[in-house]
């Protein structure tokens, strides 16, 4: 007694079975009931897997991810001004620190080989000033410390004040 | 009204309209969580993997190119950040998931699952529900999304003649679980 094979069976479910083999099948569960039963049974499946519902996602999900992107992309937002304003107040240091030194040498002597030769003598008195800390007591340096533990003031107060404010709005959105 | 496609969404938020991602949020979530919970078997972990799925999504949308559906792109995420969720919770689940097309946790459990349905559709369901992650996940994007198995394909990251047969094998499993109990008088 011939079987309907799986293969036929899925066939049908992915209509894509020819006119031949559905004559066939015909045949087949014409003069036997098991093959009937496994035909019935296969259309069940189909029909349960259409049935299928959507679990649903949990209540609030689509504002916890907007949130959740909020707060990622304002710190990266900040994070990228710190890097502008860290980039601009290195460039200004040293558009500075040239000016400074050619300044200094307009009275002095204008050759351009003597300016070079200044600002590397200036470079190596501030690494100097850097190895040795004795150096730090000196009345330039006083003012250079006054300047350096401005700026580290500044910045931690920019990320304490948005440390205040991420904290309120967590709360608030909570 | 006219429904906005997923595209004109998605270039509205790459234009810097980030709000509108909301919108795809609320269009995919149910799909993502009904996955999720057939893969992981467990609701949190299904909307912790789903939430990290959107992040995802949100932060590569610039990347998202024309030449797949969004959905399939997206469901490539959250099917790969399963993985990888699977992957840290000690492998125990990877195991299950390189065996996916064994089916006999499924048919030694089928008493089990019997005695907790209330009736035939039910338990017929709970079958359903049971069915290997990977198996779960072709049946889903296949029924309830009405994707091509040449999309899921895509998704799996498989060849779309093995896609095919995982179809094809969970329908003859829950046919043969059917014929064992003679279910299929019953219902018709």
């Amino acid at each position: 007694m011939k079987n309907i094979s799986d293969e036929l069976l899925n066939k049908m479910s992915d209509n894509e079975i020819t006119n031949e083999e559905l004559n066939l099948i015909n045949e087949i569960i014409k003069n036997n009931p098991t093959e009937l039963n496994r035909l019935k049974a296969q259309k069940i499946t189909e029909k349960l897997f259409t049935e299928l519902s959507l679990d649903k996602a949990p209540d609030g999900f689509t504002d916890k991810v907007m949130n959740q992107i909020n707060l990622s992309s304002e710190f990266m937002h900040r994070g990228s001004r710190f890097f502008a304003s860290m980039i601009t107040i290195l460039l200004l240091a040293i558009i500075g620190f040239t000016a400074y030194a050619l300044l200094n040498l307009e009275g002095n002597n204008s050759e351009p080989l003597f300016r070079i030769e200044f600002i590397k003598s200036s470079i190596q008195s501030f690494g100097n000033l850097l190895k040795s800390p004795s150096n730090l007591l000196e009345s330039n340096s006083l003012f250079w410390i006054g300047i350096s533990l401005t700026f580290i003031m500044l910045i931690t107060g920019y990320f304490a004040v948005g440390a205040q404010k991420s904290n309120n709005s967590n709360l608030s959105s909570n | 009204m006219k429904k906005i496609n997923d595209l004109e969404i998605v270039n509205s938020i790459n234009r810097g309209n980030s709000a509108d991602f909301a919108i795809l949020v609320d269009r995919y979530k149910d799909k993502g969580f009904s996955l999720l919970k057939r893969m992981l078997r467990n609701e949190m972990d299904a909307e912790e993997v789903l939430m990290d799925s959107f992040m995802k999504a949100y932060k590569s949308l610039s990347s998202f190119r024309n030449d797949a559906k969004f959905s399939t792109w997206f469901y490539k995420i959250v099917y790969n950040s399963a993985l990888s969720f699977v992957a840290s919770k000690r492998r125990k689940m990877e195991n299950d998931l390189s065996s996916l097309e064994d089916h006999y946790d499924l048919q030694n459990n089928d008493d089990e699952i019997y005695s907790k349905s209330e009736n035939l559709r039910e338990y017929l369901l709970n079958l359903v529900e049971q069915l290997p992650p990977r198996n779960a996940l072709v049946v889903v994007l296949f029924y309830i999304d009405d994707m091509s198995l040449a999309e899921i394909s895509q998704v799996l990251d498989i060849s779309v003649v093995n896609t095919k047969v995982m179809l094809h094998r969970s329908r003859n499993l829950l046919r043969e679980l059917m014929l064992k109990h003679n279910y299929q008088e019953e219902i018709l």
